[in-house]
């Protein structure tokens, strides 16, 4: 799988540790169609390289920093898990898609459009999934920092 | 983004609907058509009343209308 922290991402992650940036609560979870199902931005790309889905129905979700598992053991480091997150029922357009990305808005957060990706990955097994109507796509976000 | 415009968010309070986290509420845009109202409850969709039954704003994985975001 390939996965990526942006330099975007990065620098909103050395905000929250060891600098003291606003605290940061809410993410929201998107999908992108961009790319392909085992390739992901470069470092130096940004969210405006991302072209999230809009298939019908489709919306971010929102991830609250709170609703983060425990630190556990990850191979080469140590993972955090996020519950299961269920995306709505796809409608008359569906899409496929290659992956997730962890999206921030600079101003609002929340679900609001994200100026800034602070992660992007494709799925674990590398597959693109296309949804096709009354599909329903569900994604267990899992973040690792390696030693 | 490549996105120009920003659909309408809704959100679906119906604890018992997957969408979403578990302790949060889906977000969702647009709303559940009248297939998808008869695929998940067995209704007939000549019976079904936009915008009450299927429509905007109606989440699209429970058929419960939501607010909006």
């Amino acid at each position: 799988m390939a996965e990526i922290f942006p330099d975007e991402g990065l620098d909103i992650t050395l905000g929250q540790f060891p600098k003291n940036d606003t605290r940061i609560t809410t993410l929201a979870l998107c999908l992108f169609t961009s790319q392909t199902a085992s390739t992901v931005i470069t470092s130096g790309q940004t969210v405006s390289n991302i072209t999230e889905t809009t298939y019908t129905s489709y919306a971010r979700q929102s991830l609250a920093t709170a609703t983060w598992g425990a630190a556990a053991a990850g191979t080469g480091g140590r993972k955090t898990t996020y519950s299961q997150i269920t995306f709505p029922t796809v409608g008359a357009s569906g899409a496929t898609i290659n992956g997730f990305f962890i999206g921030w808005d600079t101003g609002a957060g929340g679900v609001t459009t994200p100026t800034k990706a602070v992660a992007q990955a494709n799925f674990d097994d590398l597959a693109a999934v296309p949804l096709n109507t009354n599909d329903v796509i569900k994604v267990t976000p899992t973040m690792q920092y390696n030693n | 983004m490549s996105e120009t415009t920003e659909p309408k968010y809704y959100q679906c309070h119906n604890l018992a609907c997957s969408l979403g986290a578990r302790n949060a509420p889906g977000h969702f845009t647009g709303g559940i058509t009248a297939a998808q109202v008869n695929l998940l409850t067995g209704a007939p969709e000549e019976s079904l009343e936009e915008g009450k039954d299927y429509g905007d704003g109606i989440c699209p994985n429970c058929g419960e209308k939501g607010t909006k975001a």
